[in-house]
């Protein structure tokens, strides 16, 4: 892969009405300051399944050409993403960013150098601040057990041959998911703090104390479900056991389980036989510290 | 319908105890009331919509003692009302509720409960619950909204909640005044309140319309068992999504239609450390992005009056950032130690004081804003009050190059307004660039600036922020920055910054910043706490009195613990 020469880059993003604003307000502004880049392609990739166009604005916005494109039926995150993949066949790599993040202006050329120098990188994921995520990696490789959707360049390569996300966690850990995907497959996942994005939303900024959040549930949901994908029917009782230990109202955790159940049916299990003898060759990299904790660093540490 | 005028509304339970208070309103000089005989609220408000003849109605509880003057206050919560909301937007003014910005109790009114008397609101704060014991209504947009009350619903405790609910899915908000200060007469019941939120017409009601599991009343949570169907389903719920998010709908309708506020974002900078100006400027940015309505916003940017300073970064900076509405001025003199943003003040307040809606954000150069309160900005400013946001502390460790991105960040304490009464402890908890000030309300202040000289910013604004009113606010304005290896004061500065502090506060006591009252008030919560047990103040008062004890045990414990903890953290960071 000769990333390092790109200057063009393919962005994708999944958007909804509730999203686009802020695609309008932060994400679309900063991708139009990126240096040392000479074409952005920003796909907004609408999930909702209707038909309604989302993306009213100009196409062409500085070095940015907006183009909104749907599957025609409400899908999730990594469906969504498969599907531009498809649709879209974008080059040696690209990036999928969150609706509300704003990147820093170096933030594309410092991604894309970083994996352009790596052919076994699959996936390379920005800092992102103000807070920044609770992070393990090291510092001397970037190596990281797994990389968050909100801000990565993934290499085309490896998701074509991976098969891109898992449908099935619909919301997610999907990404935590894929990325211990491409340990198995022989890639690399790699953390890139020279690679900024401000993301001024989410659990610092909005939730409130008397909500249940749609993020909460599916990732409880999807605690279950990675841990059933990789450590079978003992990491799914585990799991069961931890989630019913956080106090959540009994309702809430029969509705977890019965969607977790639901996901569970519907997994084609024979792939997950790899992925259960391939955890013992990545104990260091394919843990569960916690209730959706998949790595060993708390913030503050 | 009488256009301004108001007609008092009470319910009575029967005929002879409407007549004694028709007669009790003659005998004190008050307008006759219109009394409604009964004992359902559902139906008494109802039928005020339909009865009233006048604009406004006051609607009270019969165990309500009104002031003499309530008209007098009616009319003068009206102006506020409609200043703040428009005349065409408000349904229902209270006196006592719970606040939609910090979903806190406000209270402008006695009652059984015991606490300090009310303060002067400067405009009515937006509530998600209202007690009934004195509403003002804006009958007409009731009826143009076609506002009413359900019928069938049996739970008379909770009235006063589903008129507020009622009044957001009409369109219109709802508030909290203190001119409708009143006495309330009830002991209240709170078996029956248990009863109510129990009662399933009342579920239902709340359930069929919100996905919320828990509603905050003035008379305590009420918890439901609600569907959590929603979140695993793609599709829109057909309800109205949760509560607040109903009520913010109304509310950024509302204050987007309002005259245009436009805020300075002032910093003093000497043109060294420019990576962390431009980290600053870069926030700024982003909150430039998200264009909210209503706010305009201007960058000024202070070179210290020094001659060390550097002009030329200045002018790199103002073409880099050239997206940005940035002016560049100087100061007169050279900022001292801790008087940076003292130095700023003095350099651009007279340009500006004189606007009508104009703000001052002064922010540290170490430090950056947090973009995402702009959209909150429109509603929780106000001329009359400073804005008190919380603050993240971060400890950070730069690389020595000009990136605007630290090399690490680690996030450390939040720092909540809420606790902004510890000024009057001579401590000043609220980073300075966490507030954001009216212009006209420091303009008034100016003389001030003179009578501290060899005080600090800190004691400046927390001085100015004691003699006027502060709003807090729960949400992240600022992060706070400071040096990872924390080296970068030695003690004399700290001896330096202690003997500011204490001129500062000799100024603050010797210029009656605290009353003699507030005084022997908050020293009496230490001494015998009987009678305000359950207050907040003396809730604080314990939290300090805890914390103590936490920082003592840690005094004993620091000494053995530490040394361990750095092996430990050494080790980690070893690549």
């Amino acid at each position: 892969m000769d990333a390092t020469m790109e200057r063009a880059v393919t962005v994708f993003c999944s958007v909804s009405s509730r999203e686009m604003h802020d695609v309008e307000s932060w994400l679309i502004p900063s991708l139009m300051l990126q240096k040392k880049i000479s074409v952005i392609d920003l796909y907004l990739i609408n999930y909702t399944g209707r038909d309604t166009l989302l993306y009213t604005g100009e196409r062409q916005r500085g070095i940015v050409t907006i183009r909104e494109i749907s599957k025609g039926s409400a899908c999730g995150f990594g469906e969504a993403h498969n599907f531009a993949f498809a649709a879209v066949s974008p080059g040696p790599c690209f990036l999928i960013v969150n609706p509300d993040v704003f990147l820093h202006e170096l933030c594309l050329r410092e991604l894309l150098d970083r994996i352009g120098r790596d052919s076994h990188a699959g996936l390379v994921e920005a800092r992102q601040l103000p807070y920044e995520n609770p992070k393990e990696y090291d510092p001397a490789t970037g190596e990281t057990p797994w990389a968050t959707g909100c801000c990565v360049m993934v290499n085309s390569e490896f998701f074509r041959t991976s098969g891109g996300f898992d449908e099935l966690f619909w919301m997610y850990t999907e990404d935590v998911d894929l990325s211990w995907r491409a340990w198995l497959a022989g890639y690399r996942v790699i953390y890139h703090p020279p690679a900024v994005t401000y993301h001024y939303t989410g659990h610092y900024f909005s939730y409130h104390p008397y909500r249940y959040y749609t993020e909460h549930f599916w990732s409880a949901r999807n605690f279950l479900y990675i841990l059933y994908k990789y450590w079978g029917r003992h990491g799914m009782k585990r799991g069961m056991k931890i989630l019913k230990r956080l106090g959540y109202p009994a309702g809430y955790v029969d509705e977890v389980i019965t969607s977790f159940r639901n996901a569970a049916g519907k997994a084609d299990t024979r792939s997950f036989r790899e992925y259960r003898r391939g955890v013992r060759r990545h104990r260091e990299r394919i843990i569960v510290m916690g209730f959706n904790q998949y790595n060993r660093s708390r913030i503050g540490e | 319908m009488m256009p301004g005028a108001i007609s008092i509304y009470t319910m009575c339970a029967d005929r002879e105890s409407g007549e004694r208070k028709r007669d009790r309103f003659r005998e004190i000089g008050l307008p006759e009331p219109r009394i409604h005989i009964g004992d359902d609220y559902y139906a008494f408000i109802n039928f005020v919509m339909d009865d009233c003849q006048a604009e406004h109605a006051l609607i009270c509880h019969d165990d309500v003692i009104l002031p003499k003057n309530i008209i007098e206050k009616a009319d003068r919560c009206i102006e506020k009302a409609n200043a703040e909301f428009g005349a065409g937007n408000w349904a229902f003014i209270g006196n006592a509720g719970i606040d939609w910005v910090n979903y806190r109790v406000m209270r402008f009114v006695m009652d059984s409960n015991e606490g300090p008397l009310p303060w002067t609101s400067s405009h009515p704060y937006p509530a998600v619950h209202l007690d009934g014991n004195v509403l003002l209504a804006q009958v007409r947009n009731c009826r143009s909204r076609g506002f009413s009350m359900p019928s069938g619903l049996k739970a008379q405790g909770v009235y006063d909640l589903i008129l507020v609910i009622e009044s957001y899915l009409s369109g219109l908000a709802c508030g909290l005044d203190s001119s409708l200060f009143a006495i309330h007469e009830s002991i209240g019941d709170r078996e029956a309140y248990e009863a109510c939120v129990r009662e399933p017409s009342f579920i239902s009601y709340l359930t069929d319309r919100f996905i919320n599991h828990t509603f905050i009343t003035i008379h305590g949570l009420i918890q439901l068992d609600n569907t959590i169907k929603y979140l695993s389903r793609s599709g829109p719920d057909d309800r109205k999504g949760f509560y607040t998010d109903c009520i913010e709908l109304v509310l950024s309708s509302i204050y987007s239609k309002k005259k245009r506020k436009k805020i300075y974002l002032v910093t003093l900078t000497d043109g060294r450390a420019v990576n962390r100006i431009r980290r600053l400027l870069d926030s700024m940015r982003i909150a430039a992005a998200a264009s909210v309505p209503v706010i305009d916003f201007s960058v000024i940017l202070v070179m210290d009056g020094g001659e060390g300073a550097a002009p030329g970064v200045l002018d790199a900076l103002r073409e880099e950032y050239r997206d940005l509405p940035m002016t560049v001025t100087r100061a007169d003199r050279q900022s001292l130690e801790g008087t940076e943003l003292l130095t700023a003040f003095a350099a651009v307040i007279d340009d500006h004081a004189g606007e009508e809606e104009s703000y001052f954000w002064f922010i540290n150069r170490n430090d950056f804003l947090m973009p995402s309160v702009f959209p909150y900005l429109p509603i929780l400013l106000h001329p009359a009050a400073v804005m008190a946001g919380d603050a993240q502390v971060f400890d950070e460790w730069w690389d020595g190059s000009d990136r605007s991105v630290p090399d690490r960040v680690i996030p450390r304490r939040k720092v909540e307004s809420r606790l902004y009464y510890t000024w009057l402890m001579g401590r000043q908890i609220i980073p300075k660039s966490a507030m954001i000030y009216p212009a006209k309300l420091i303009k008034n202040l100016i003389l001030d600036l003179e009578s501290i000289a060899g005080c600090c910013d800190e004691d400046f604004f927390m001085r100015i922020a004691c003699t006027v009113a502060v709003d807090t606010v729960p949400l992240v304005v600022a992060g706070v920055c400071e040096d990872g290896n924390h080296t970068s004061g030695n003690n004399a500065d700290a001896a330096a910054g202690m003997y500011r502090h204490a001129t500062a506060i000799s100024q603050c006591v010797n210029t009656g910043i605290m009353r003699k009252i507030d005084h022997d008030f908050l020293h009496s919560l230490q001494g015998e706490m009987v009678t305000v047990r359950q207050s907040i103040p003396y809730r604080f008062m314990q939290s300090i009195m805890d914390n103590r004890l936490i920082v003592s045990l840690y005094k004993i414990v620091k000494p053995v613990a530490e040394p361990v903890i750095r092996r430990f953290i050494k080790r980690k960071n070893r690549p």
